[in-house]
């Protein structure tokens, strides 16, 4: 019941997502080509939601990956990371002045998906020399990780000039803001990579979820598979990040929610998760849409503002 | 048929054992005082920690096994679940013991799930088949834990402390189930309960100071001076149990 009054919500807020922004559109002129209203709708509105969808669910998918692989709910690319690594990557590409690389690919993306690409092969390394209690070690070398990237962060600020700050304190906040549809093809490719491995995985990403010990035991290569796994979902949200910046809490709320909505093991919740998570930020970028007048507001603060009263109600209710 | 020949394998510089000698035909009690290796041991025979020496399943060195077959001929039956996961439910726990067995890439059978269907009516698990595992006592999740390997359908089954939370009524339908897997298993039992061992008969391997004495047959080892010798502690004569007095 719960489960679907939640669903038919973020579906119905999702389809009446393209037709609200700033700029009211004539319902009878959108499919007419040529009108502004058919060009805001088509190359604007529609290419912005694929994108907040997209984003939204490799978010969620790779934080129930995380979670499930290290068996602990607080592991997120954010937490553990590998959002701040984009950033720091992102601002030593602003401020080495490379501009636009090669095939369009602006010198933040591609630094910005080196950061966080790095802070995963980093992370597995120094994982390796991890016995005791590894999971909460792995979190604790990830927050180690993110204080580091933020102090560098500020020096790279404090070496910066008025308009390289703006720059990149924009690309910080993370924005979803898009024209055409190159980045949310993008975004879409790895997503659905990410789901597809995911969905194949299923099982064997059961078993790890119980206990190494159990995987092992089934005949699973654990250290090999987690290996795979971390791999496609580092590439996934390395070009997620470097396309819109780090989107906090919806890695770590979506797995949570879709849990107790479903009350599914891990090997039933890899769809409803690219799901929900998709609607999530569909909404949660509507709402900021329909918040701001004239600029967007940046999507992590309404996912954060949103996210986190919701999820203290949740784990209020669940104990 | 287990065959170990000076045996060695470590976990760390305080917990190890060497020079460990045994063959297992139809079943193995593994004995000892608690910390000198029964579990190091067990996880060692299914190739979850490494070794030194020789040691064949079925006249095959482990080494030479993939995980896969090895996952098809040998399962262990840990002492304690561990759950991170609070929605697995009995059903999905239980099937994962035919993942060894599904194909790559493909479900479960039709048959996978009939086969957890017999096994849990036959362990009176069948109407707690919905419940989370995490909501069942300590005992139904080791009946559950026996569950998945009877269904993961292995030669060998290595049961590490099956009775510990099991009510009595439970233990001797364990007791019985034991004897009859014997039959057309290999079966090897780590265990406190002694008088469980000496029904189960079989052979005997006591573990002590890193390493381990072998007993071909059970009577040699449940000799009242024997246990009194091994244990440091006085038994019955006739129940061999520990007298308290």
């Amino acid at each position: 019941m719960n489960k679907t009054l939640t669903l038919c919500i973020l579906i119905l807020l999702a389809v009446i997502a393209p037709f609200i922004g700033t700029v009211s559109l004539h319902i009878s002129d959108i499919l007419i080509s040529g009108t502004l209203s058919h060009q805001i709708f088509f190359e604007l509105r529609l290419p912005r939601i694929l994108l907040a969808f997209m984003a939204g669910a490799t978010l969620a998918l790779s934080g129930l990956l995380f979670q499930s692989l290290f068996r602990n709910v607080l592991m997120t690319p954010y937490t553990l990371g590998i959002s701040s690594g984009a950033i720091l990557g992102a601002g030593i590409g602003m401020k080495l002045g490379l501009g636009t690389l090669f095939l369009g690919i602006g010198a933040l993306s591609l630094f910005g998906f080196l950061g966080a690409v790095l802070t995963v092969v980093l992370l597995l390394y120094l994982s390796r020399f991890l016995h005791h209690d590894r999971s909460n070690s792995l979190l604790l070398l990830g927050i180690a990780l993110s204080f580091f990237y933020t102090a560098a962060l500020m020096i790279l600020y404090y070496l910066s000039s008025a308009m390289e700050s703006h720059t990149l304190l924009r690309f910080t906040m993370g924005s979803l803001s898009t024209i055409g549809y190159t980045t949310p093809l993008l975004v879409s490719a790895t997503a659905i990579l990410l789901l597809v491995v995911l969905h194949v995985k299923r099982y064997e990403l059961h078993l790890l979820a119980l206990s190494e010990e159990q995987a092992r035991l089934k005949g699973i290569a654990s250290e090999r598979l987690r290996l795979m796994l971390l791999i496609v979902a580092s590439l996934s949200i390395g070009v997620l990040i470097s396309q819109t910046g780090p989107i906090g809490f919806v890695g770590l709320i979506v797995p949570h929610m879709v849990r107790t909505l479903y009350r599914h093991d891990v090997s039933r919740l890899i769809v409803p998760t690219f799901i929900v998570g998709g609607l999530f930020l569909v909404v949660c970028d509507l709402i900021a849409r329909m918040l701001s007048t004239g600029s967007d507001i940046p999507i992590g603060i309404i996912t954060a503002l949103l996210g986190g009263p919701f999820f203290i109600y949740l784990i209020l209710r669940n104990t | 048929m287990i065959i170990a020949d000076n045996l060695s394998c470590r976990y760390n510089e305080r917990a190890y054992l060497t020079k460990l000698s045994f063959h297992v035909h139809s079943h193995l009690n593994i004995l000892g005082a608690n910390g000198t290796g029964k579990s190091m041991l067990a996880r060692t025979l299914c190739a979850l920690l490494p070794y030194r020496g020789s040691l064949t399943l079925h006249h095959t060195e482990l080494h030479a096994l993939s995980s896969n077959t090895i996952a098809k001929t040998v399962s262990y039956i840990p002492a304690k679940l561990e759950l991170f996961d609070r929605y697995t439910t009995v059903e999905t726990f239980a099937l994962l013991g035919r993942y060894p067995h599904k194909a790559p890439y493909k479900d479960y059978l039709q048959s996978d799930y009939d086969d957890v269907t017999a096994t849990l009516t036959q362990l009176g698990l069948d109407t707690l088949r919905h419940q989370p595992v995490h909501q069942l006592s300590s005992g139904q999740q080791q009946l559950l834990l026996i569950a998945q390997a009877l269904i993961q359908s292995t030669d060998i089954m290595i049961f590490d402390e099956p009775t510990a939370n099991l009510d009595p009524h439970n233990s001797v339908i364990f007791a019985k189930l034991l004897r009859q897997l014997q039959t057309s298993h290999t079966t090897i039992l780590i265990t406190h309960d002694l008088t469980l061992a000496a029904y189960i008969q079989g052979a005997v391997l006591f573990m002590h100071d890193h390493t381990a004495s072998f007993y071909d047959r059970a009577d040699s080892f449940f000799d009242t001076d024997n246990l009194q010798r091994c244990y440091g502690v006085p038994f019955h004569p006739q129940t061999r149990t520990v007298l308290y007095e």
